[in-house]
């Protein structure tokens, strides 16, 4: 029995003994609610027990809704992330206090200070990976965007089944000394690549647009990810840099 | 516009984490990609969840039961490459088989003659029982799941009645042993005189489930050896846990194993 069905057989069996069991996963949410400035540090113990109360209060539903499909302890996860956002639009936005814990103010010479540059390249890799069709291409017009050069890697992980000669001539276009051209003939290459790819007939602008609209996307749900980081477009660059570098 | 409940984000978020998003169903896939809302909870989910789950190297209920078509790193290149390989094998055992007769039927059908397999003492003492008799040292033990071993989830529950209130087990007493069918009795349970029991093995496989009328019920089916814990409910309500075992199955009828759920 793997540990994800003993926990189910639990929920069934005496979902009181399920809440019991987490008790430190939920103090570790609420923990991070207060770093991101949802709750106040005050407010820690309150909050605990409403989740306690909310989590229990819904256990009939969880038994009827959950269908093994997804980790239990990620659906209760989501179940700790809605009760928290009720929480907080029934009592209004928290009174801070001394001795609260205050994200620091991000030094723009070194926004990853606070955040290791792992755990925010992973969350880039996730909220990439949300966009489904739209990846392969997201991807390749990022790296244009910023003006970093393409790897074989790119474009394989971008367009899988890339005969190997339109690898070799979008490398000998956006493959080495980006910063030299202007934006206009970098999107130009990329779109003919792209509507030869996708069988469009998009123009070098409509993609700069459809770029930079993406870019405000990505930037807000990565706050989403990571509430504390605060990252600008500038750190989205370094970001795309530095899986250029891993890569 | 339907956003994703609970249990759909909860499946995405398995899929970021798992790096399997490609597998998660297309419906599912296809809202996210147009959804900022669901795209936005997602990811405040993923943010909250543990780790420990997705390192525990377990299967994963959804992603670990999809039969992929395509494996990591597979192209359509490999595909020839592997049909050709396997023709030229089969062409090579071909031309075997049609130039050297007397070889094939001398040395292939004589070792089928000496290798006539395992005897059927040797097959029975490898399938039967279903692991090692209780007490047998833990260094004795052999891999098969132990049917004696508690369950750390019923064992805590074995025994007590969840509503007060005058409810009484008669039978089977915690932990009896039991051979052949079973009477299972209780009383002092007001209200509706409707029930459910379920039987359930060591390991929380269901054995049994019954709807009951009354305060009775008759267990007639044959147990193979091992513990079992036995749950009455009302109404959906956990009323009591049981726990009995079974050491010896009843006199065989057809030379067959009694089935145990999985």
């Amino acid at each position: 029995m793997t540990e994800n069905e003993r926990e189910w057989a639990l929920l069934r069996a005496d979902p009181g003994a399920l809440v019991l069991k987490y008790q430190e996963t939920i103090r570790i949410i609420v923990r991070r609610f207060i770093g991101t400035g949802m709750f106040s540090a005050r407010e820690f113990e309150d909050v605990v027990q409403s989740i306690n109360a909310g989590l229990l209060s819904r256990t009939s539903s969880m038994q009827r809704n959950y269908s093994g499909r997804s980790l239990l302890a990620t659906y209760v996860s989501a179940i700790i992330r809605n009760i928290c956002l009720k929480l907080r639009r029934a009592a209004g936005p928290p009174m801070p206090t001394p001795g609260d814990l205050d994200p620091e103010e991000p030094d723009s010479d070194n926004v990853f200070s606070a955040i290791a540059i792992g755990e925010t390249s992973a969350a880039l890799a996730e909220v990439l990976d949300l966009f489904h069709t739209e990846k392969g291409r997201l991807r390749l017009l990022l790296k244009v965007h910023f003006k970093l050069p393409l790897t074989s890697d790119d474009i394989l992980a971008s367009f899988p089944g890339c005969k190997s000669r339109d690898v070799r001539r979008i490398l000998a276009l956006l493959g080495r000394d980006l910063w030299r051209r202007s934006e206009r003939e970098l999107y130009s290459d990329a779109a003919s690549f792209l509507n030869e790819r996708e069988g469009r007939s998009t123009t070098p602008d409509a993609y700069r647009r459809w770029t930079s609209e993406k870019i405000s996307e990505i930037l807000s749900l990565l706050g989403s990810r990571l509430p504390e980081a605060r990252l600008t477009k500038e750190d989205l660059r370094t970001l795309m840099e530095n899986q250029s570098i891993q890569t | 516009m339907n956003h994703l409940n609970d249990e759909e984000l909860a499946l995405y978020v398995d899929g970021l984490k798992l790096r399997r998003t490609e597998d998660l169903p297309r419906g599912l896939l296809e809202h996210v990609e147009g959804c900022l809302q669901c795209k936005r909870a997602i990811l405040e989910i993923s943010a909250l969840v543990p780790t420990e789950p997705y390192q525990q190297g377990e299967p994963h209920p959804f992603f670990d039961s999809i039969v992929k078509q395509k494996r990591p790193g597979w192209d359509p290149g490999m595909s020839f490459r592997v049909a050709a390989a396997l023709v030229l094998l089969l062409a090579g055992a071909a031309a075997i088989y049609l130039l050297s007769p007397r070889w094939w039927t001398s040395n292939v059908k004589g070792n089928q003659i000496a290798n006539h397999g395992p005897d059927s003492a040797s097959i029975r003492s490898q399938h039967q029982g279903f692991g090692d008799a209780p007490g047998t040292p833990l260094a004795q033990r052999t891999s098969s799941p132990d049917p004696f071993l508690p369950s750390p989830v019923f064992e805590s529950l074995a025994g007590q009645t969840v509503r007060s209130g005058g409810m009484e087990v008669l039978r089977p007493r915690l932990g009896d042993t039991i051979a052949g069918p079973q009477h299972f009795q209780w009383r002092g349970v007001a209200g509706d005189e409707r029930f459910r029991i379920e039987i359930l093995t060591n390991r929380g496989g269901r054995f049994l489930s019954s709807a009951v009328r009354g305060g009775s019920y008759t267990l007639r089916e044959r147990l193979a050896p091992g513990l079992y814990y036995w749950k009455l409910e009302q109404k959906g309500e956990l009323l009591y846990v049981g726990k009995f075992m079974v050491l010896s199955s009843p006199p065989e009828e057809h030379g067959t194993t009694p089935p145990r759920a999985q």
